[in-house]
């Protein structure tokens, strides 16, 4: 079964701009939350979760997952936040067959003053084995 | 084979006794039917939100023991509830009477969380904070029921119809 967290992963890590911007400040959020300490020492930076799992076909899944950019300030929010929309909206490579860009929220956490935009995106796997 | 098709067509039509312009189209029952499985839909999916919008099972809620060791007073908190010896304030379930949906036009509906109580940490949820991870119940319902609500849409445009 393809691991698409990995490759998310894989995919944000590898992008030149968005190294630039955030380093290696790219998590996946955790049930355990214990990741996020430290938010702020680690602003700017990207979580990512996915929502739910839909299966299509035989062999085909639709992923929703959750990309959030984090700053603490709106303009660095959201120049990341379009340079992940940049990266995934309308491709398609050889792990998963099409990426599609939803949404765009917006949100702001008042205990750490950062802002938090949020980029719901829809990938559709060829999976056999699934 | 194309020649005798094409022919064959053009005669049907010219012999039919009635030409295109005689059929009139009548949109207000299709709108009706339209709105009708539209908001059927909408129902069909808020029904699918209520269930999954998000309470944490394994955590008890605010702790409200008195110094005095006193019941906490009905008035002061939502149906205080004692637990081992302890009191708990009660599940208000207030996010989940919010949820909601409202005609943005006649063919477009919204579902979200109405203003009020629960509005202020929805989006808490729904897209998560620094602490903990996004706890959809929105975007998830809506993605998760989407053929379901094609079926009842369908369903309810036939028989409108």
């Amino acid at each position: 079964m393809i691991d698409l967290k990995a490759h998310i992963y894989s995919l944000l890590a590898a992008d030149e701009t968005i190294a630039d911007l955030v380093g290696s400040n790219i998590h996946i959020f955790s049930d355990d939350s214990e990741q996020m300490e430290n938010f702020v020492d680690r602003l700017p930076q990207i979580t990512y979760a996915r929502l739910a799992l839909v299966p299509s076909i035989t062999g085909v899944r639709n992923e929703i997952f959750q990309i959030s950019a984090w700053s603490d300030n709106p303009k660095g929010a959201e120049e990341l936040s379009q340079e992940i929309v940049r990266l995934f909206n309308r491709t398609s490579d050889t792990t998963y067959r099409a990426c599609n860009v939803s949404t765009v929220n917006d949100s702001f956490d008042h205990n750490t003053k950062s802002f938090g935009i949020h980029v719901t995106a829809k990938f559709t796997i060829y999976d056999p084995a699934y | 084979m194309t020649s005798r098709t094409r022919t064959a067509t053009s005669s049907f039509i010219s012999s039919g006794s009635h030409s295109m312009s005689e059929f009139k189209l009548d949109q207000a029952p299709l709108d009706r039917a339209l709105e009708l499985a539209l908001l059927g839909a909408t129902q069909f999916v808020q029904s699918k939100i209520v269930p999954i919008t998000p309470r944490d099972a394994e955590r008890l809620p605010q702790n409200i023991n008195r110094k005095d060791g006193l019941a906490p007073t009905r008035s002061t908190y939502f149906k205080p509830v004692s637990i081992g010896g302890n009191w708990y304030s009660g599940i208000s379930g207030k996010l989940k009477q919010s949820i909601a949906h409202e005609a943005v036009s006649p063919l477009e509906q919204k579902i979200g969380v109405t203003v009020g109580t629960a509005n202020a940490y929805a989006k808490y949820l729904e897209f998560g904070t620094r602490t903990m991870r996004p706890r959809s119940f929105l975007r998830k319902g809506i993605i998760d029921n989407q053929k379901g609500a094609m079926d009842v849409f369908r369903k309810l445009f036939n028989s409108a119809l």
